[in-house]
């Protein structure tokens, strides 16, 4: 079957050639043929590429932005690992958009530049920067894994399918994974009670406690996972600060803290979740009992019944949120999606799309 | 006719009315801070729980005694400390516009936390927690040093002094810019909100730190308060009174820069305060230094604290930096105290 849609892949290219691009703006682009000069707004999305450009996620990619090594270390020297053109990539600005000049990224020459609906690069809101990419010949795209992950994913990577003449390995993905997220969905109306949440974000960023995402990021995914996201009444946007004190006197009934760790800070006095391509389970749950025995923290019921639990932070940017999503089914209900597998999911996505090796761990629970 | 001696008790009597005044209004604002938050927690409890911890929760107690007291405190000794920094500077520069922000003192000490932050070092195994402080102690503590050394060159004259103190500001912008420029994107935010200012970092061990240098520099700084009384009256004045005015300007630079610094580096860059307290003492109390040194340390704690408690108002449940929220509680008082002051005069 799938050898068949390979073969079939340069019909649907040139069919597409005609069909104009819609990004996840509305934004209409018209391309002549798949491009070959592409430049990433953000480094992390090659991650998102390597799901098409399987062989070498690397090979169109004339730019990128430098937050992949900055933002995710030990997933960036995993990637490099098994992609060492990427290594190879120029690179322009750090990791904010004040970093960027529109003239570095003119002079890589791209034919489309893809940038994110928000977040680290150039966003939708950089209308200098996009109209003077546009005067230079520069196609602009937007694609979004963040702001509303679970309903751009399937649109971004179709965007990215057709930008890169690989719509068959995109439409496979995107099959995949509407039925792994309808695998969620469709036992929702089985949910009775929706736990109460709250999602801890960036744990050990700073001594200040309680940073959290309410509409958007993973925010979304305890909506969808069925769960009911104490934030969500009191941030009015993507992400905001709790006072500890209101955690205390909500007691969320379940604890999930997102994992910026890396080996670097494995190795120092920090607070931080170690979870990642290079993260073991030990030690991942030792950095997750650590940070859940702050003061407050420690005296929340969900962390003294083991209902304390921690992600990959990085699954807030990623087409491969699915797992996460699938994940948090289990912490929420974990009676009902009892047979639910995310790390079968995740193995699917790195055997059958990405040829990355599947390494690390990503998420971890404080009872085993 | 009142003889100037009856007129002068008088004045006297009323400052000290109104200090003592001043004291009560700011006991009353920390105890309503105390009593405030998102959980529901009934004042009877928190009264109960003050005097015996173990009628509470272990949650009401965490709330109780890692959460709120310390956080009000820290409110409290940090709005002292800076108005007491702001107050001697004000006056041993003679400009009303002198503070340990606009000295460059707040800069400096960011780039102490940002240094921090970014370089991410675990110095013999102390976390975050320990080197973010310390490293914004020592480089406000350096920055000061820098001043007091240039400054003395040139004879310590005011101009100067304020002088290299906004270009010690710029440079320390610049090198914030320039390590934010450099910083992973998690460091980034982490600095971006050190800068906003914040009492939620409180602990017992900052809170006793700082308790301790302003018990301790206070004193030593009320013994100079006629010798700052008669600087008011001008430099010549003073002098002429026998008064070393060189070296007490640099002995207040000293302990204007301990306290701003031990301040800055436990909550983060508070700006507001070390402006404003001094001037809401100077409307009460006027130049007479035994009323406006204290005056000074209970107006910046009296702000602080009750930009803390706008603060929880503002958005129950969620944390507002603290940074944000200052001149909101700050210019009213001031506008309502210079409304009085016109009227009265």
């Amino acid at each position: 079957m799938r050898s068949l849609a390979l073969c079939l892949l340069p019909l649907l290219a040139f069919a597409a050639h005609a069909a104009p691009l819609t990004d996840v703006t509305g934004r209409v682009v018209e391309l002549e043929k798949p491009a070959t000069r592409v430049l990433l707004g953000e480094g992390r999305f090659l991650s998102a590429i390597a799901l098409l450009e399987r062989d070498d996620p690397a090979a169109k990619i004339v730019g990128m932005l430098g937050d992949f090594p900055l933002v995710d270390p030990d997933g960036y020297r995993h990637f490099v690992t098994a992609f060492p053109a990427v290594a190879r990539v120029p690179v322009f600005g750090r990791i904010t958009e004040d970093t960027v000049s529109v003239e570095s990224m003119v002079a890589l020459q791209p034919e489309v530049a893809v940038f994110g609906l928000s977040g680290h690069g150039p966003a939708a809101h950089s209308k200098e920067t996009i109209e003077k990419l546009t005067a230079a010949g520069v196609k602009v795209v937007f694609i979004d894994f963040r702001s509303d992950p679970l309903v751009n994913t399937p649109k971004s990577m179709r965007l990215l399918g057709q930008l890169f003449g690989r719509e068959a390995e995109a439409e496979e993905f995107v099959r995949f994974y509407e039925a792994e997220l309808s695998r969620v969905a469709s036992r929702m109306k089985d949910v009775k009670r929706k736990p109460t949440v709250f999602i801890e974000n960036r744990v050990g960023l700073s001594d200040d406690c309680c940073g959290t995402m309410a509409h958007g990021m993973m925010g979304r995914f305890i909506d969808f996972a069925g769960g009911e996201n104490i934030a969500k009444a009191l941030i009015p946007g993507e992400f905001g600060t709790l006072s500890l004190e209101h955690l205390l006197a909500t007691q969320p009934e379940i604890y999930i803290g997102t994992a910026i760790g890396s080996q670097e800070s494995a190795a120092g006095a920090s607070m931080r979740i170690h979870l990642g391509a290079a993260a073991d389970a030990a030690s991942a749950r030792e950095s997750l009992r650590r940070a859940v025995s702050r003061t407050g923290i420690d005296q929340l019921a969900a962390v003294k019944s083991g209902r304390a639990h921690a992600i990959w932070h990085h699954y807030y940017n990623s087409p491969l949120n699915v797992v996460a999503v699938q994940t948090f089914a289990k912490w929420l209900h974990p009676e009902l999606f009892a047979d639910l597998k995310p790390e079968d999911t995740l193995k699917a996505l790195h055997t059958r799309f990405q040829k990355l090796p599947l390494a690390g761990v990503f998420w971890i629970s404080l009872t085993p | 006719m009142t003889s100037p001696g009856v007129c002068y008790r008088g004045l006297v009597k009323r400052r000290l009315v109104w200090l003592s005044a001043a004291g009560v209004v700011l006991l009353a604002a920390l105890l309503v801070d105390v009593a405030c938050g998102p959980s529901a927690f009934a004042w009877q409890d928190v009264l109960r729980g003050l005097l015996a911890h173990a009628s509470l929760t272990p949650a009401q107690n965490v709330i109780l005694w890692d959460i709120r007291l310390p956080q009000a405190l820290l409110a409290v000794l940090v709005g002292a400390a800076l108005g007491l920094a702001g107050a001697q500077l004000q006056t041993v520069l003679n400009n009303p516009l002198a503070s340990p922000c606009s000295l460059g003192l707040t800069s400096a000490a960011t780039v102490g936390a940002a240094l921090a932050i970014i370089g991410g070092w675990h110095v013999g195994g102390l976390g975050q927690h320990v080197m973010i402080p310390l490293l914004a102690f020592l480089c406000t503590l350096g920055a000061a040093w820098l001043i007091l050394v240039l400054a003395r060159l040139f004879g310590a004259r005011p101009e100067m002094v304020v002088l290299f103190g906004i270009a010690l500001f710029f440079l320390c912008n610049a090198l914030v810019a320039l390590l934010q420029y450099l910083a992973a994107a998690d460091a980034l935010q982490q600095v971006v909100f050190w800068t906003m200012g914040s009492v939620t970092r409180a602990t017992w061990i900052k809170n006793g730190i700082l308790a301790a240098a302003v018990l301790v520099l206070l004193p030593w700084i009320m013994r100079d308060a006629w010798r700052l009384t008669a600087l008011r009256a001008g430099e010549e004045h003073a002098a002429s009174l026998g008064i070393a005015t060189e070296r007490l300007r640099l002995v207040c630079l000293v302990r204007a820069s301990i306290l701003a610094a031990l301040a800055v580096s436990f909550a983060g860059a508070i700006a507001f305060i070390g402006l404003v307290g001094p001037h809401l003492a100077r409307l009460v109390f006027g130049e007479d230094h035994r009323f406006y040194l204290p005056g000074s340390a209970v107006a910046g704690a009296l702000v602080l604290s009750l930009a803390a408690i706008a603060s929880k108002a503002l958005v129950p449940g969620a944390v507002l930096p603290i940074g944000i929220v200052t001149a909101l509680a700050g210019i009213p008082l001031l506008v309502v105290l210079l409304f009085v002051q016109r009227r009265r005069s």
